[in-house]
């Protein structure tokens, strides 16, 4: 067996470990939940990016199509200008101005600053060109930018005619490099073609950047099949004039949705030079400083020119509730972590709280074991001298009367037969010797009432305390028949305990009160009960010769009198066997007295 | 019945009565005297056998040992029993002659100076027919001598047959 405090020591050490172990789930559950935490902000910031992003490129797309819708409508509107050209070989600078004001250009196509027909004039036509325009009314009509040139494309017709507008006439772009690509290549195609960005102040007009978009008009007739063909019937081309400063502008009017920032550049590169349109007005495009959340790059056919497109969000690029969810699973996921170890940590400790309380419970118990064995023991010991004490006080009762009997017989024998041999006082002694032996034989016998009180089993159960009074009160009447007493019992005083037992008590008690109430003239003895704080306590009271209180605790040891024997006769050992037989049963006993005014006995019997 | 000379009983007292014996269980010589002597004072002349121990009873009442000439039918018709004997006790004396057939209905008085319950119920437990308890005043056990006179040597109709 191990000792006690290697046991101890033992144990504690399997409870640190045990303490390390439990907090160490704690710590195990707040590492898992944070993980997951984590797990689920990226998931959570991916799938919000996602959407965002696609948001966005919604947005960038949907910008893109009515960009590209509103270049293909105004592309559409030049075209117009063909069918003119197509239904009368001549076409007359009236005719020219009032198609162009059908068109409503101000009002639907306000982007386009004019639509201009620039005719087809070869070098050595230039003179009668000119010369045929002024008579037309237009007397300082010329041709601008001078110079020879293989061939020119004044612009012959300008409409609106108003006055920001006619600078234009006679101005030639083909001596432009820009216009002449496009023109060339309109010329070469059949098709509307848009030149590069052009500064159309150069031109005339007031300082402002545009482009240009041909329309090839060929000769009424002429085959225009093959590119040769085409260069040989070009008669002209309708010019139309962008200004991109209006071009964009109010593109998503009325459309609600997101919008981002776009930029047009005409070309593959981001430069300021070729910058088209600018939605907010501050060029963000090939800034490395600007970093949206979002940026994104695209390319649009206009008229057979490449333009770029930049897209990047704005500030204002609203972030949906969506945009928080990150956040508010990371703090959210912290929290839970958080709780979760708090709670596991709590857990553990109010389990190795109870385990600590059950090791102690243990030793608790063992002990109580130990006290068991010990208490076993004892009472091994103590039914051993029981058992002497018994065979002991069998002999006491067997032995130790049969001398007695002797005594007293031989004495009275003596008397009997030998009478006439002794004188007065030789009878006289003989007679204190059968007193004596008499009264050491009721000695005898209330010693042994009073061991066999406490060795007697208990066996309990309802005893009618009342009847055994009536019983004994009988029993006493008939012991000296010629006394008068009166008995006052309570009817129906029933209690739990040991019959035989408490016959002897109440005997002892009864028998008490009518010994001392031998010299009064009305003796009365009475047994009764009050009930006293939940208690019942019984009494035994008579008026008899009573005793003095100071006195009282001493009347309850055994051997104590109050009394001489020749005063009234008894061995004191009543008391003590009644007070004996209250204490088993789990009671109390107390006397009040006076000497010459009676006494009264008290008892409670346990619960 | 005859009152048997050549039966060497301890004491004897004879009598009117003395077909009818009375057997004294008893080892103390005092109680013996004094009991004898009550029995006298009360008028009883029956002849009473006295054994000393539990040993001696049994030999009388079945006849043997130092009895085992005595006409066995012959059986006291009152025995005064004390428990505390020497060699067999009185309650083996009392349980032996309830189990056998001879003696099963003898009329046995426990005289004793026990109040202990245990020997009064092992007492009637084996068949005892009264038990009373030797007074330590003289008279007092001159009177209850009497009264035992009285029942079992009077008044009481001895069991039919045998004894």
């Amino acid at each position: 067996m191990m000792k006690p405090g290697l046991a101890a020591l033992g144990r504690g050490r399997r409870l640190l470990g045990e303490q390390l172990g439990r907090t160490a789930v704690a710590y195990a559950v707040l590492v898992v939940a944070l993980l997951l935490t984590g797990i689920a902000y990226l998931y959570v910031n991916h799938d919000v990016e996602q959407r965002e992003r696609a948001r966005f490129e919604e947005s960038t797309q949907a910008t893109k199509r009515a960009v590209d819708r509103r270049m293909d409508t105004y592309i559409d509107a030049t075209l117009d200008g063909r069918g003119l050209f197509a239904a009368s070989e001549h076409v007359t600078r009236e005719e020219w101005s009032s198609y162009v004001a059908g068109s409503e250009l101000e009002r639907r196509y306000p982007g386009i600053q004019a639509i201009a027909y620039a005719e087809r004039v070869p070098l050595d036509k230039k003179g009668s060109f000119v010369e045929r325009v002024r008579r037309e009314g237009l007397s300082s009509y010329d041709l601008r930018p001078a110079g020879a040139r293989y061939e020119y494309f004044p612009l012959t017709y300008v409409a609106p005619s108003d006055k920001a507008n006619r600078p234009l006439l006679g101005y030639d772009f083909y001596a432009d490099r820009v216009s002449r690509d496009a023109m060339e290549q309109a010329r070469d195609t059949g098709l509307p073609r848009a030149s590069g960005k052009v500064d159309l102040g150069k031109a005339g007009l007031s300082k402002q950047s545009g482009f240009l978009v041909y329309t090839p008009v060929y000769r009424h007739g002429a085959p225009d099949e093959t590119t040769d063909e085409r260069r040989q019937a070009l008669q002209g081309f309708i010019v139309s004039v962008f200004r991109t400063d209006k071009l964009l502008g109010g593109i998503f009017r009325g459309e609600p949705g997101p919008r981002v920032d776009f930029e047009i550049f005409d070309g593959a590169e981001f430069t300021r030079a070729n910058l088209l349109h600018d939605d907010d007005g501050v060029l963000h495009a090939g800034d490395a400083s600007y970093d949206p959340r979002f940026e994104d790059m695209s390319t649009l056919e206009v008229a057979g020119r490449i333009w770029s497109l930049y897209f990047s969000t704005p500030p204002s690029f609203e972030p949906g509730w969506r945009s928080n969810l990150p956040l508010f699973v990371l703090f959210g996921g912290l929290a839970i972590s958080l709780m979760l170890f708090g709670i596991t940590w709590v857990l553990s400790n109010n389990r190795i709280h109870a385990e600590r309380v059950g090791l102690e419970l243990e030793a608790a118990n063992e002990e109580l074991e130990n006290a068991n064995r010990d208490l076993e023991e004892t009472n091994r010991e103590l039914e051993g001298a029981n058992r002497e004490l018994e065979a002991f006080s069998y002999s006491v009762s067997h032995d130790l009367r049969a001398p007695l009997r002797s005594i007293e017989g031989f004495s009275q024998i003596l008397l009997e037969d030998y009478a006439e041999h002794l004188d007065d006082e030789g009878r006289g002694y003989l007679g204190r010797v059968r007193a004596a032996s008499r009264r050491m034989a009721l000695l005898i016998d209330d010693l042994l009432d009073l061991s066999r009180v406490t060795r007697t089993e208990m066996r309990r159960r309802s005893v009618d305390l009342s009847a055994l009074a009536r019983d004994i009160s009988e029993e006493l009447r008939k012991s000296q028949p010629e006394r008068k007493v009166d008995f006052e019992i309570e009817a129906d005083l029933v209690a739990e305990g040991d019959a035989r037992l408490l016959r002897v008590a109440l005997w002892n008690l009864l028998e008490n009160a009518w010994k001392f109430t031998e010299k009064v003239p009305d003796p009365r003895i009475e047994f009764a009960s009050t009930l006293r704080e939940g208690r019942r306590v019984y009494r035994v009271t008579d008026n008899g010769a009573g005793f003095d209180q100071a006195y009282a605790d001493k009347l309850f040891g055994a051997f104590q009198r109050l009394h001489s024997p020749e005063e009234f006769e008894g061995t004191g050992i009543g008391l003590a066997t009644v007070a004996r037989i209250v204490h088993r049963h789990g009671g109390e006993v107390w006397a009040r007295g006076r000497v010459g005014e009676g006494a009264a006995f008290f008892f409670t019997l346990g619960r | 019945m005859q009152a048997l000379g050549k039966n060497r009983t301890p004491r004897r007292a004879r009598g009117e009565m003395k077909n009818k014996i009375i057997l004294l269980v008893e080892d103390n010589p005092d109680d013996e005297l004094l009991t004898l002597r009550a029995l006298k004072k009360n008028g009883v002349l029956n002849e009473v056998v006295v054994a000393h121990d539990g040993v001696e009873a049994l030999d009388y009442l079945f006849a043997s040992g130092p009895h085992s000439g005595r006409d066995a039918g012959l059986m006291p018709q009152l025995i005064l029993l004390d428990l505390k004997l020497p060699r067999v006790d009185g309650l083996e004396v009392l349980k032996r002659l309830r189990s056998d057939e001879r003696t099963r209905l003898l009329p046995v008085v426990i005289l004793t100076s026990s109040k202990e319950q245990q020997d009064m119920l092992d007492g009637y437990g084996l068949g005892a027919n009264s038990y009373v308890r030797k007074p330590v005043n003289f008279e007092q056990f001159v009177r209850a001598v009497e009264q035992l006179k009285l029942y079992w040597l009077v008044l009481n109709e001895a069991p039919p047959g045998g004894v």
